[in-house]
């Protein structure tokens, strides 16, 4: 399928936020496949060029996270200099790339931390001001981060989740989060189903036979299945709608064509 | 185009269906074969009446049409965004706007219990022969 994915990094601080971005990382897969979302993308092998590789990284993000927890703006390194003033700390350089290249950047605010001011940024973070962020309180987790998911889909290129196979290796493997599930082949990625009830209208409406019902209450089942987080049975619901639309419309090509026959067999045309 | 084959297939379905339905008034003594749920139990199901519905829309006459079944009218529409939805990925928005299972099941079954009530105004909802 030419289809382009999406995919969504989340850009945050281990000392600041490494719970906040766990919780957000689980939190988003209700909506997202585990595929598409990116935690510790930015895992720097020995000799690497990290200017590089989080370029590189970041050639597959449609989406940056930028998780700003309490202590985001000020924390300092050992040399009491803070982090942000580095030029070469990741969740500066990331950030900034990401600004640089155009690449959709939501700032997701916890714990009620205000959204930065530009002056109190580096140059090349002060168009982070500008974006739209989302906040999200520990009470309101469930809806904030659904907000989020909403605002997320929006900028997705087709606003669908959709993975392809093998167009994403070199992320994965520089994934630690995966990596360390040591499952050695990645499950198949999973995007949300069509609930084909085009064709289960279509079934139940035209052909002679209400099998087509079936169909439809297949269908039903399938959005609150696949929002609730229970992705494979929303799958399986899908390919029952279909498949009974399919007997419906079989069954009925059947019965036309015995008809036919028992008709002229008997002679009645 | 997405599903090529599905589309030329339906697109040949279709039109030799309509070719058919547009020459040989589908009425009770044709060559169109009896709803079996109809045959059986005498109640009309929800695609009930829809050949002729067709065959009335094919000549132009809507209100015969939705005599025949009203719901297949009101469907139209709704396969017909469904269906380019599906073939060219055009006009999300809107089929997402429409793709409601849940109102559809209940149109379904309610349309399917009230039409076979026998007597005014519901009576109208019946296939008619």
């Amino acid at each position: 399928m030419a289809s382009i994915p999406g995919t969504i990094f989340i850009n945050y601080r281990k000392d600041d936020s490494s719970w906040n971005a766990l919780a957000l990382y689980n939190e988003l897969q209700k909506y997202f496949t585990k595929e598409q979302i990116f935690k510790d993308f930015n895992t720097i092998l020995p000799g690497d060029d990290f200017v590089v590789s989080i370029d590189n990284a970041l050639r597959k993000c449609d989406v940056l996270i930028v998780v700003v927890g309490k202590n985001w703006l000020q924390i300092k390194d050992v040399a009491g200099k803070r982090r942000l003033d580095d030029a070469d700390d990741f969740v500066r350089l990331e950030i900034a790339t990401a600004l640089a290249r155009g690449i959709q950047v939501i700032p997701v605010l916890f714990d009620d931390v205000p959204m930065p001011r530009p002056d109190e940024l580096p140059d090349d973070m002060k168009a982070l001001c500008r974006r739209q962020f989302i906040e999200i309180d520990s009470k309101r987790f469930d809806d904030d981060v659904r907000n989020l998911a909403e605002a997320i889909k929006k900028v997705l290129p087709d606003g669908v989740i959709r993975v392809t196979p093998g167009q994403r290796e070199t992320a994965h493997s520089s994934q630690p989060y995966n990596a360390g599930a040591g499952t050695g082949s990645n499950p198949p990625p999973m995007q949300k189903p069509d609930n084909n009830l085009v064709w289960a209208i279509l079934s139940t409406i035209l052909c002679c036979l209400p099998l087509g019902i079936v169909a439809i209450i297949s269908a039903t089942k399938v959005d609150n299945l696949w929002n609730s987080g229970q992705h494979s049975e929303a799958v399986r619901e899908a390919k029952k709608a279909k498949d009974w639309a399919i007997y419906s419309a079989i069954a009925g090509v059947v019965v036309i064509i015995l008809y036919f026959i028992i008709a002229v067999g008997s002679g009645s045309y | 185009m997405k599903h090529t084959i599905i589309f030329v297939l339906l697109i040949a379905a279709t039109t030799t269906t309509a070719v058919f339905i547009y020459m040989y008034p589908p009425t009770n003594n044709s060559y169109y074969p009896p709803c079996i749920l109809k045959k059986i139990t005498g109640f009309d199901c929800a695609g009930c009446g829809s050949a002729r519905a067709c065959y009335q829309l094919l000549h132009g006459n809507a209100g015969q049409a939705a005599n025949h079944n009203v719901l297949l009218l009101l469907f139209l529409p709704v396969m017909a965004i469904g269906l380019l939805h599906f073939f060219t990925g055009k006009m999300k928005a809107a089929w997402q706007r429409l793709n409601k299972p849940m109102i559809v099941l209940c149109l379904v079954v309610f349309f399917w219990i009230i039409r076979n009530i026998p007597f005014f105004p519901f009576e109208w909802l019946h296939s008619d022969k």
